[in-house]
């Protein structure tokens, strides 16, 4: 798991998750969280219901995460490598990207959803993946009602398949 | 040669011959020395590496999902709408059939379920034969299918199973009925499953005709419902095949036989339209064209007494989409070759409705966002 103050990028799916568990501020303020600007405005857009899942300011949100801008070159290199393999949203490929583009050795990444486990072993970074889960548990939080996805033992078994077998079953 | 190449190539060739753009010079501004490099780029021989595909997208003026995006539709001719008149609608509606026809070719293609290229059409009907003649193919094709004594009640099977076009149920505006899509790889109808059961038989026979005629006979890409002024002839021809398709003759005429004696004259309308599947209206119609109602019952009808209320049909609403559809979409979640959220932009939904959508043919719920109380989280 990361330490505190590690570079731990994350997705919509993740920050949207984090404040409705409430692990939100606990998260913010023991690591360093980033994410791209696509994913931001992902979490702030309500739903096709109506329902806003993060009811916050952008301004107030940007300054608990940085929200990176992520370039059509940034992209192209993702996009490249995956070859069409996997479908993302907006969101995702951008986060994806930015983690493509960072130079340093130590950041982890938490983005809920088979296809990003399946993009990041493409792309040979699994091993930088982490739950929402576990991130919770670093700064003391227990997330005893999350949902499968969010859990270490959901992202244990996608890891263990594609690692097993190069895909999912 | 890889697919995603392939894909890309084909779209910098439409980009490129949409801007008037040869390959000689494109290939100048790409900074290569000859033509042939483009023509290996197009054909998918010859892959872009990322920073040609930045420099390309600025020369052609195309955002790079234009180039990079699977589920972007280029057949942009392909599709006829069935709306009302002025319809605000309808460019968010025809967004919403491009997203549906590509994943189910994306999906399709990921995973290796070959498409349906064969297609069926109508023989012997043109934009100048009659009415009555499309009444007469509607009524053979209905036999030739199959469809009973209550055909509306089997037509989406034999569409799908007989004829191979995939029938989608979608939600949609009331101002939106439908689509015909007729596409390379295969044939799509996508019907507005909000609407009352016998105006979803109806639409679904009418698109059905459009598919069966679009090379003889291609329709418009907005089909204006104008309510009681001069319909175009294909639009005529339609919904004449319709009447024949979901009210053959033999099968009115038996019904309307068998009415109670001394039945007031809209109640054993509505009943054999009850029976049929069909509207008051379209029954009324029905029994006048084929002479089955006397001239004096005519004048005895009032028609604004024939609407009626949907059929409490037991199934209720069609589930959205169709079973091939979802367990298409639910592989290709399962597997991670597609993210929840980017299906539920595709399907224009949440993306916890995704497990209500899997649900609904029996699939396990998919890994997507959710809909967990708030503040699940304690103090280790």
């Amino acid at each position: 798991m990361p330490p505190p103050h590690a570079r731990v990028l994350v997705d919509t799916n993740a920050i949207q998750a984090a404040h409705r568990y409430g692990c939100w501020n606990a998260l913010h303020k023991y690591f360093q969280l980033e994410t791209a600007k696509h994913c931001i405005e992902e979490a702030l857009r309500p739903n096709r219901k109506g329902k806003r899942l993060v009811d916050r300011n952008r301004d107030d949100l940007e300054k608990e995460i940085l929200a990176h801008a992520v370039t059509d070159a940034q992209r192209a290199v993702l996009l490249y490598a995956l070859q069409g393999r996997v479908d993302l949203d907006d969101g995702e490929r951008d986060l994806l990207s930015l983690a493509l583009s960072i130079k340093a050795d130590a950041w982890w990444l938490c983005g809920p959803d088979k296809a990003t486990a399946h993009a990041m072993h493409l792309l040979g970074i699994i091993d930088r993946m982490c739950s929402l889960q576990g991130l919770a548990e670093t700064t003391g939080l227990k997330l005893s009602k999350a949902e499968e996805q969010y859990t270490e033992k959901w992202l244990s078994s996608v890891r263990t398949q594609l690692l097993l077998h190069g895909h999912l079953i | 040669m890889n697919r995603f190449a392939s894909q890309v190539g084909e779209r910098i060739r439409l980009a490129r011959e949409a801007k008037g753009v040869t390959q000689a010079a494109f290939a100048k501004a790409l900074g290569h020395n000859n033509h042939q490099t483009v023509s290996a780029i197009e054909t998918g021989v010859r892959q872009l590496q990322p920073e040609e595909l930045t420099r390309a997208c600025q020369i052609l003026a195309k955002p790079l999902s234009f180039f990079t995006d699977p589920y972007v539709v280029t057949e942009t001719r392909a599709f006829s709408y069935r709306a009302k008149p002025n319809s605000q609608d309808i460019d968010a509606f025809e967004q919403k059939a491009h997203n549906l026809i590509s994943a189910n070719r994306r999906f399709r293609e990921v995973l290796d379920e070959p498409a349906a290229p064969i297609g069926q059409q109508l023989r012997g009907l043109t934009r100048q034969s009659t009415l009555y003649q499309a009444t007469l193919l509607g009524q053979q094709v209905s036999k030739a299918l199959r469809l009973g004594d209550a055909p509306a009640t089997k037509l989406r099977e034999a569409i799908e199973n007989a004829c191979k076009v995939m029938v989608l149920f979608v939600d949609a505006p009331q101002s939106i009925s439908g689509a015909a899509c007729h596409l390379a790889d295969g044939d799509f109808i996508l019907i507005n499953r909000t609407e009352v059961s016998f105006r979803r038989h109806f639409d679904l026979g009418h698109e059905f005709f459009h598919i069966l005629t679009w090379i003889e006979m291609p329709p418009e890409r907005l089909d204006p419902e104008l309510e009681g002024k001069e319909k175009p002839k294909v639009e005529k021809l339609a919904d004449a095949f319709t009447a024949g398709l979901l009210m053959p003759y033999e099968v009115v005429s038996k019904r309307w036989q068998s009415r109670q004696p001394n039945q007031d004259i809209h109640e054993a309308i509505l009943e054999s339209a009850k029976d049929l599947r069909v509207s008051g209206k379209a029954m009324y119609w029905r029994l006048v064209n084929t002479s089955l109602l006397s001239k004096s019952e005519q004048e005895s009808v009032d028609t604004d007494r024939l609407s009626r209320p949907d059929d409490n049909d037991p199934a209720g609403r069609p589930n959205p989409f169709n079973a091939d559809f979802v367990r298409r979409l639910h592989a290709v979640l399962q597997r991670g070759l597609l993210s929840a959220r980017k299906a539920s932009e595709l399907l224009d939904c949440d993306p916890d409705d995704l497990r209500t959508i899997c649900a609904a043919y029996g699939h396990p719920s998919p890994a997507c966002a959710p809909t967990l109380p708030t503040n699940a989280a304690a103090p280790c």
